[in-house]
């Protein structure tokens, strides 16, 4: 995997993210957006213009690849590039989290300890 | 659907804000938009009266599209269909508009995020930006040989018939306005694009020109526009930009670095020390005096408003709210156009010296 590569999707934005989770399966453009949803409750909703651009980015960084083409109906798949990426991106946000839960919970613990104090 | 049959329509819009919300209450008419040629004539077929939401994009940017850049276009419109969008129409300017039924609750804007809302934003000003840029570059070269040209013939002494020199006249100052217009619109859709958001009711906005010149007159105007319902959002030195809000009694005041400078003179404070910045000071005395901000005109103008039902004390004396404040209203401007002036009548002067 190229360094530049690496450089422009990591950290990933949260919709890119959820879009390369969508495309473990293949699916096309109105499943992703389904799927989104689902997963994350309504929270993200992907816009149009919004999904297609980034699906066009994607597709011209072979991090996801058009598999069928019937009638005008793509479907795409992630490509072994971008299942890299997004186990590289899991890793960091995993650390990151428990990064965050570590010093949060250290936090909360010596607050209530103060309290019983 | 009676007694109704296609129709074209010439319309010239220099906003396509102004251009999509027509398009949407032509729909509400009962007209849906078949087809545009040339960017100005438009197509329309009879259809249920529906609310309809048009969008628009363009999938290159003015310059050489690669290989990618055409292909992908594909995979744009695909998904965009994919997602309910239908494509009405594509014009010469490359620009697709696409068209879907209003649904309450659903995503009824093409783009719905401050990143990729940005991006189309800055397609259409990168757009006009390179064709303002192209334009210049063909003016500096008309102008390099119209000036050879005219060095010929004070050389050679034949001098120019007058109409010629009407003719490059004209054509200098046409293509250097037409170049400002292409600048001025890349920012204006830029703007525009950025600010685009369907709301579940058509927004309400209102935009009047006006010069007003008292503090006294601009509250006159001012509050009585908040009686009828129009709150100030933003202004510029001529315009001023409402939005609809419930009705309510609002008093306006302005303040300008002039008169946060009296008021520190009044008070036998130094001048401020930081020169420059006077909104901070400025915003600072109108809060402790019952006012909150509204908007500011560049760093000449803040426009502060009283809290409801409350009644807030003079921000300045009000001396000085009949009095014209040109200045605040044009700044700097009025600097640059007296230079310009001077530096026209130095070199007209000069000019005619050297002649005679």
């Amino acid at each position: 995997m190229s360094d530049g590569l690496i450089k422009k999707y990591i950290p990933m934005t949260e919709t890119t993210y959820y879009t390369l989770l969508a495309l473990i399966q293949p699916r096309h453009g109105y499943a992703i957006m389904q799927f989104v949803s689902r997963l994350t409750e309504e929270r993200i909703r992907l816009g149009t213009g919004t999904l297609y651009s980034m699906v066009g980015r994607l597709v011209e960084d072979s991090v996801i690849r058009i598999i069928s083409d019937d009638n005008g109906k793509k479907t795409y798949q992630i490509t072994e590039v971008g299942l890299n990426l997004l186990k590289k991106e899991t890793n960091r946000l995993s650390r990151q989290l428990e990064n965050g839960r570590d010093i949060l919970g250290r936090e909360e613990s010596a607050d209530g300890q103060q309290e019983k104090l | 659907m009676d007694n109704k049959r296609s129709f074209k329509k010439l319309k010239w819009f220099v906003s396509y804000a102004e251009e999509l919300y027509w398009l949407e209450e032509m729909a509400l008419k009962g007209w849906k938009l078949k087809n545009i040629k040339l960017g100005i004539l438009f197509y329309f077929e009879p259809c249920e009266p529906v609310r309809l939401l048009y969008e628009i994009d363009r999938f290159n940017l003015p310059q050489n599209p690669t290989l990618k850049d055409i292909r992908h276009k594909d995979i744009f419109i695909e998904v965009a269909q994919d997602m309910g969008w239908e494509v009405v129409a594509h014009d010469e300017g490359k620009n697709y508009y696409f068209c879907k039924p209003y649904l309450k609750g659903e995503i009824n804007e093409l783009y719905n995020d401050e990143e990729s809302r940005n991006h189309r934003a800055m397609r259409y000003k990168e757009l006009f930006r390179c064709k303002a840029n192209v334009l210049l570059k063909i003016l500096w070269f008309f102008s390099i040989i119209f000036f050879v040209l005219y060095l010929v013939e004070w050389v050679t002494g034949e001098i120019a018939s007058e109409g010629g020199q009407i003719f490059v006249f004209i054509y200098i100052i046409s293509i250097l306005s037409l170049y400002f217009f292409m600048n001025y619109i890349s920012e204006k859709y830029y703007l525009e694009f950025l600010r685009m958001k369907k709301t579940d009711d058509i927004a309400q906005k209102k935009i009047e020109r006006k010069l007003i010149f008292t503090n006294n007159k601009l509250n006159k105007y001012l509050s009585e526009m908040a009686r009828s319902g129009w709150m100030l959002e933003h202004m510029t030195a001529a315009r001023f930009f409402f939005i609809r809000e419930a009705a309510a009694d609002y008093q306006y005041t302005m303040d300008s670095k002039y008169l946060t400078n009296k008021r520190s003179q009044a008070l036998r404070e130094d001048k401020l020390k930081t020169n420059n910045d006077w909104q901070l000071k400025s915003l600072k005395d109108a809060e402790s005096k019952g006012w909150i901000f509204v908007c500011a005109l560049e760093d000449r103008m803040v426009i502060y408003r009283n809290h409801l039902g409350e009644r807030p004390r003079e921000l300045n004396e009000s001396k000085y709210n009949g009095r014209p404040r040109v200045v605040s209203l044009i700044g700097e401007y009025i600097i640059y156009l007296i230079l310009c002036g001077l530096a026209g009548g130095v070199v007209g002067f000069g000019i005619s010296y050297f002649l005679h």
